[in-house]
């Protein structure tokens, strides 16, 4: 019978166990990603729709230089934007990418309803008029906002409401890139930060049924094509991995005028948050205006046709930093809209500009078939400047093969976007967005830090403590038929204060105790009893050297040493551990 | 019982957006037709290659 809650009215009182049982939240963490997934799904779609139609409806079919509407359009969309962030819906600020996090780790998964529609409207109204951002980030925090209303709706505990956040996350950005895996591993990468999470298997779920819907709409096609790559010569590599270092060092530039200009902006009074989006719309119309109106909106188009190859690399640069010039405008002024989207630009412009310098210096090497089609620099460009401006290498290496659809690429996309990454993150190891989390105030776990967090296991508290101790300080392990007055005798001799021995069964469980409970048990019993015969049925719990260190912890507030046994053979002992032993390994990898 | 309500409102709402988006796509395709843009293989902005067979 189940326990009946104590206190109130008797009238009211709810059996515990129905209260929120486990396999109630279980079931219920299968089903709703499935619910989630589509909803998110849908909405992503109409979105995409709306940025589309208001592009249609403010810019036209064609954007052409010295139109007039390219300034026009972007300054007076820029004030209403002003207006909706200011008044209407503050929390719409923003990429959509902290705020989910901010959403998971402080909120308890808690994004209203209003910020979400707030992101939907706000940054429909800037991609459309053309401001220098992209839909995809808005997509994250669009899932996660139908993920906290649908989640709640069902009264889940407090831990299941923060998981549901990723789960609606890769929802709406599987929808946004029509990518599954890659809205998978983002998620996982980036908002949770840990592979083990129970909640893998929900976001997956999630990811799938978002990614259903957009295909259902769009069709199946990938984002973006690009000719087969067959290398053919190793030394093709070398030709990836010089993008890969142009790309680590762009990345680096474009996160240090952001870092410039954000924070500058910030601080300037209230009243000018009225006038920045307006401002910045002005600027980024003007680049627009004055001959390059590719760098306005989202910029897919623009990317897609230097795959198709024929722009020069000096147009190709120039693209490159006015849009790092215009999206640094639209982001910092305050105006909703993600980075995903230019980051993708910037490196497909830089990463056919540098294929196209690579066949101009070395046309013995094109013309031998050792470099690669334009294409494939665009797309590797791609995923080289995502691995080292957004730090999330997995990922890029996954978003360049799925956007692609072009499996045929992945060892220069794995090279060159490795190459990237290190080169940024030992110049900068302080990723954007945890930069620009950190000058909103918010103290949300760096990912980047958890990736290089070194995880200690037992073995390496068996191993320092084997280094340190002497032979004769060590606990003395006694066999279980050993006669009561030898173990007592033991407990006496141990070198440790309260005389802890550990006796051990012939099925190698164990039981660890002091001196003064060894006393108790065997009380009564003769001095010949075999003393695995006093102890309690209670065992030493089940540790193996490849278990997280910390895993010890709990234990030693029931037992005063730990047995380590060995998973192939259970019979057979790795060590002993005392909570002494394990502090002082702790200790010492803190101090290097 | 609860949870039977709530699950009930999910599909209820997931339906409905379903028709609604549909809605919203079908108006769109014929805005783009009144523009003469192709509604089946031209992506603008933020859509794929291909779209919907």
């Amino acid at each position: 019978m189940a326990d009946i809650v104590a206190g109130g009215d008797a009238e009211f009182a709810v059996p515990k166990a129905f209260e929120t049982p486990a396999s109630r939240e279980k079931r219920l963490f299968l089903v709703l990603p499935i619910f989630i997934g589509v909803i998110s799904g849908l909405l992503v779609v109409c979105f995409r729709i709306s940025i589309e139609w208001l592009r249609l409806g403010l810019l036209g079919k064609e954007l052409h230089r010295g139109d007039w509407r390219l300034i026009a359009v972007p300054t007076v969309v820029g004030f209403v934007i002003a207006f909706l962030v200011e008044f209407v819906f503050p929390a719409a600020r923003g990429s959509g990418l902290n705020q989910t996090k901010a959403a998971m780790y402080i909120h308890d998964g808690y994004i209203s309803l209003r910020t979400m529609f707030g992101k939907l409207i706000c940054t429909a109204l800037a991609l459309g008029a053309g401001y220098s951002l992209g839909p995809e980030d808005p997509s994250v925090q669009v899932g996660a906002a139908i993920a906290s209303s649908v989640s709640r709706r069902f009264r889940l505990s407090s831990e299941k409401l923060r998981l549901f956040a990723p789960v609606g996350a890769a929802a709406g950005l599987a929808a946004a890139f029509n990518a599954p895996i890659t809205a998978l591993l983002f998620v996982i990468e980036e908002v949770v930060g840990n592979w083990n999470a129970s909640v893998l298997g929900s976001v997956i779920l999630a990811a799938i049924s978002g990614d259903a819907v957009s295909r259902w709409y769009f069709g199946d096609a990938p984002l973006f094509r690009v000719p087969t790559l067959e290398i053919r010569d190793p030394r093709e590599l070398g030709a990836y991995a010089i993008l890969g270092i142009a790309g680590g060092l762009g990345a680096l530039v474009f996160a240090w005028t952001l870092r410039q200009l954000r924070p500058r902006l910030a601080a300037l009074p209230q009243w000018t948050r009225l006038v920045q989006p307006p401002v910045a719309g002005l600027l980024i119309g003007l680049i627009g205006f004055l001959g390059y109106p590719q760098v306005m909106g989202v910029g897919y188009e623009t990317i897609n046709q230097a795959i198709g190859g024929g722009m020069t690399w000096k147009l190709l640069l120039v693209l490159a930093l006015l849009k790092m010039v215009a999206t640094t405008l639209g982001f910092s002024s305050g105006t909703p809209g993600g980075m995903f989207a230019p980051t993708l630009f910037i490196g497909a412009m830089l990463g056919t500009a540098i294929g196209t310098l690579e066949q101009l210096w070395l046309p013995h090497l094109a013309s031998s078939g050792l470099l690669g089609p334009i294409g494939s620099y665009a797309l590797v460009g791609m995923g080289v400047f995502f691995a080292a401006f957004l730090r999330a290498p997995l990922t890029s290496v996954f978003l360049v093969l799925e956007v692609s659809g072009n499996y045929s690429l992945v060892a220069p996309v794995i090279l060159a976007n490795t190459v990237a990454y290190l080169v940024a993150r030992s110049v900068d190891p302080v990723p954007i967005f945890e930069a620009f989390t950190r000058e909103d105030g918010l103290d949300l776990p760096s990912m980047e830090e958890m990736r290089e967090e070194e995880r200690l296991h037992i073995e390496d508290a068996l191993e320092s403590s084997g280094e340190r101790s002497d032979p004769s300080q060590t606990i003395a392990v006694l066999p279980a038929n050993m006669p009561f007055k030898e173990a007592l005798s033991a407990a006496e001799a141990s070198p440790y204060a309260d005389g802890v021995v550990l006796i051990r069964f012939a099925d190698g469980s164990g039981y660890a105790l002091g001196g003064e409970e060894l006393e108790q048990l065997g009380a009564c019993a003769s001095p010949e009893t075999a003393v695995g015969d006093l102890m309690p049925d209670q065992r030493l719990p089940l540790l193996y050297p490849d278990m997280p260190l910390d895993a010890t912890l709990r234990h030693f507030a029931r037992w005063p040493a730990l047995l380590i046994r060995n998973r192939a053979r259970a019979t057979a002992m790795e060590g002993v551990l005392t909570e002494a032993e394990v502090l002082a390994c702790f200790r010492s990898a803190e101090h290097g | 019982m609860r949870d039977a309500l709530a699950l009930g409102l999910l599909v209820a709402v997931t339906v409905g957006l379903f028709g609604a988006t549909e809605l919203y796509y079908v108006a769109y395709s014929h805005y783009r037709a009144s523009l003469g843009l192709p509604i089946d293989n031209s992506p603008v902005i933020t859509l794929p290659v291909v779209r919907r067979h």
